[in-house]
């Protein structure tokens, strides 16, 4: 018998949810939940210190929904797009509410889905499955009702083995570790895998367009949102920031530019605790045991900068995040032809035009990068996550051509 | 400038402020001149936070290294051929344990400053040891937990050595421990042993059993963290006061140090307070800034000792936090700082996408 924690809905059949048909993608019923789910969030007085929660929310308002929609038919011309069946779940627990854009996703498609979620969930995330409840209530949502299973159980492998065995699709939320212990749970021969492994991100500011920036506090803001949500610990977080330029145009750029980082945090301190001072101070010297690395003065431990003279010497893996930055220069892109691996993310880029990166990316194939956006918008989900095109991921195209 | 065996003829606790700044000044920067030149890797620290190591004038001035750095990285400023014992931490399982390398010149001063320092609590002669431990804590030495390490390290205090645990179920041999002290009567028995074992396995089965030890001249030393008491709602006071009910024991040291920095040992005087000998100081400071907090504030404890010579460790900083409530003027009569440890900083929040299906407990 296996045995788990339904956490919304309250009460559910695990049994009627695999029998149930799917629903048509952008099912009029999903979407009106989802749009209430979305008002909910941004009217409750719950999330307003949680900006991450109403960026979730305004991401799922009925305009954006209307948007995926368009996007959702563009994908095939001549077939169908039908969901996939039954999606198996397995969330990271953290502050990092990034998985519940795909369950969402997910039940706009039209899919059933039973989601696995960790016993250390945030408030925040505790919160948000609460409302799931409270809309449940309103039978007009059956529909969605009868096709969701958010449960809650621990290390047991019999329950993992039940779902995985009876899912069209299995995601898997970071990270490495989960991963490889998850995949050594079959599933069926006729089941797709998505897993969203470890990822490490960066910034790469073009010095000179920095320096000619007329609103540098704007982009230093935007800067910190990117950098100091999550503590730095989102897989989207900038951990490295490169330089492209001549010496002389980095060296008033970088100055300035932590200057201002400092100064702003100064009025609004990120909320670190005493272990992620220590957690840096220890992070810091690792990196500087290697050699030619520079410590910046900073007036408090908030922000820590280490500047590192070779980019072959970076170990990204284990960072301790809460603030503190990786540094280095180059003179040109090409420099970076080897430097990425598939574990980078996402690039926050400024002052280095489209056309630029498109030559890169097709000149030298680099390995990794699923994403290059400007800063300010590293946090910002999009559908195409980690180079997988979630809403493909979670439907099957029929083709018709009768 | 090595009058550091001279310094084992001083007293104890007998440098006043002035005189042991200057003094510490003094051999500090000597050390950290010594490792910048002979450890590659506190070299490149040094020059990565541009350090003027050569014109420091306080001692809050002198650079640190967090003692978490001993698990990442082997550090050491003598050659492998001088290297005569490695000292290792206990860690939880899956993490890695810090390795401090000695050679023959900081090992003796280690031990020296050990001896010096309990000699002040316990006398110069050998007294029957009793330890609250089970005998096969000791037995593997290729893995030393802490408490074997620790256990070994006073074990020369002492003569006689009683295991007062049984090895299976750690419960105490009674009647083997009251015929223990019936053979020993005139010298009083030396107690030693984990803070939460003595608190466990001696106080607790004590009080269970409904028996008493009549060890009202014994001398307990004590060390491993308050922790599990202060779950339990038992701080000092309350342990002590238990303690002297169901044994009559008056004289309590418990001393906090660590393998970072041995010899480093900070001992609890009458008053309660933790006490710098002459060879080690501490700083408290407030981890946003590492700005130095004022006595009676808390803060995170940072270590300065001046007997690690083969290894960096003569500036860290812990994960300890602690305030310093004075220095000079304890009541017990002894000059230097004292000061309390308040316990280990607080585990950060779990954040960012990470490993919880292995971490969940069912």
């Amino acid at each position: 018998m296996i045995l788990f924690e339904n956490v919304a809905p309250k009460k559910q059949s695990i049994e009627s949810i695999t029998k149930i048909a799917t629903l048509k993608p952008f099912s009029p019923v999903v979407v009106d939940f989802i749009s209430e789910l979305s008002r909910e969030i941004l009217n409750s007085r719950k999330f307003r210190k949680h900006p991450e929660m109403i960026a979730f929310a305004y991401w799922m308002r009925v305009a954006r929904l209307k948007y995926l929609h368009q996007e959702f038919e563009k994908k095939t011309n001549t077939g169908i797009l039908a969901a996939r069946g039954l999606i198996f779940h397995i969330a990271p627990s953290n502050v990092d509410s990034i998985f519940l854009y795909s369950i969402l996703l997910s039940m706009l498609i039209g899919n059933t889905n039973i989601v696995r979620v960790s016993s250390r969930d945030s408030k925040q995330i505790v919160e948000i499955l609460e409302l799931f409840n409270v809309l449940f209530e309103n039978k007009k949502y059956e529909d969605v009702r009868n096709r969701l299973a958010i449960v809650r159980y621990g290390h047991d492998e019999e329950v993992t083995k039940y779902f995985s065995n009876i899912c069209d699709v299995r995601v898997i939320w970071g990270g490495d570790n989960t991963i490889n212990t998850i995949r050594a749970i079959s599933i069926s021969p006729n089941a797709t895998e998505i897993c969203f492994a470890d990822k490490t991100s960066l910034g790469i500011f073009d010095a000179k367009k920095y320096s000619l920036l007329d609103e540098k506090d704007e982009f230093i803001k935007r800067f910190i949102n990117d950098s100091f949500w999550f503590a730095q610990m989102a897989c989207s977080s900038p951990r490295l920031i490169i330089w492209r330029g001549e010496y002389d145009e980095i060296l008033p750029a970088k100055k300035d530019f932590w200057l201002r980082v400092e100064t702003r945090l100064q009025a609004d301190l990120p909320d670190l605790s005493n272990m992620d001072f220590l957690n840096k101070l220890v992070f810091e010297q690792c990196v500087a045991i290697k050699g030619k690395a520079h410590i910046r003065a900073s007036k408090n431990n908030y922000m820590n900068v280490v500047q590192i003279d070779n980019l072959k010497n970076i170990s990204i893996e284990e960072h301790c995040g809460g603030g503190i930055f990786l540094e280095a220069h180059i003179g040109e892109l090409n420099e970076l032809s080897a430097f990425f691996t598939k574990r980078y993310q996402t690039i926050a880029s400024l002052g280095i035009e489209k056309e630029e990166w498109l030559d890169f990316l097709e000149k030298k194939q680099p390995k990794g990068i699923d994403r290059i956006v400007p800063i300010g918008e590293a946090l910002t989900f999009s559908p195409i996550w980690d180079g997988f095109d979630i809403m493909r991921e979670f439907s099957r195209e029929i083709s018709l051509l009768v | 400038m090595n009058d550091i065996p001279q310094l084992f003829e001083f007293d104890v606790y007998g440098l006043s402020k002035q005189e042991k700044t200057r003094f510490l000044l003094e051999h500090l920067n000597v050390l950290t001149k010594s490792h910048y030149e002979n450890c590659q890797e506190y070299e490149h620290i040094i020059n990565a936070y541009n350090v003027k190591f050569g014109s420091v004038k306080s001692l809050d001035e002198i650079p640190f290294l967090p003692v978490r750095l001993f698990k990442h990285t082997a550090i050491k400023s003598i050659d492998d051929d001088k290297v005569i014992k490695t000292l290792t931490s206990s860690g939880t399982t899956g993490q890695a344990v810090s390795r401090i390398y000695l050679d023959k010149e900081t090992s003796a001063y280690q031990t020296k400053a050990l001896v010096k320092i309990m000699q002040i609590f316990i006398g110069k002669q050998r007294l029957p040891m009793m330890i609250i431990d089970h005998q096969s804590v000791i037995k593997n030495r290729k893995s030393f937990s802490a408490r074997g390490a620790g256990i070994l390290g006073l074990a020369n205090f002492g003569r006689k050595h009683f295991y007062a645990l049984n090895d299976d179920d750690m419960s105490l041999k009674l009647d083997d421990a009251k015929k223990y002290v019936k053979d020993n009567p005139e010298s009083p028995i030396l107690l030693f042993g984990f803070t939460f074992m003595i608190w466990r396995y001696f106080v607790q089965a004590l009080e269970k059993s409904g028996e008493r030890l009549n060890l009202k001249n014994a001398i307990l030393i004590h060390s491993g963290g308050w922790k599990k008491l202060e779950d339990e709602a038992v701080d000092n006071e309350t342990f002590k006061a238990r303690l002297k009910k169901v044994t009559g024991i008056t004289k309590v040291h418990n001393f906090y140090g660590m393998v970072e920095q041995v010899g480093s040992v900070f001992v609890e005087c009458e008053q309660g307070h933790l006490h710098a000998p002459i060879y080690a100081d501490l700083l408290i400071r407030d981890a946003q800034d590492w700005a130095i907090k004022e006595n009676g504030e808390e803060g995170i404890i940072q270590l300065l000792s001046i007997l690690p010579h083969s290894y960096p460790g003569h500036s860290l900083m812990s994960e300890d936090r602690g305030t310093i409530l004075g220095e000079d003027d304890c009541i017990c009569g002894r000059m230097g700082k004292y000061f309390r440890v308040h316990g280990r900083v607080a585990m950060a929040e779990v954040r960012g996408c990470s490993d919880t299906y292995t971490q969940d407990t069912s």
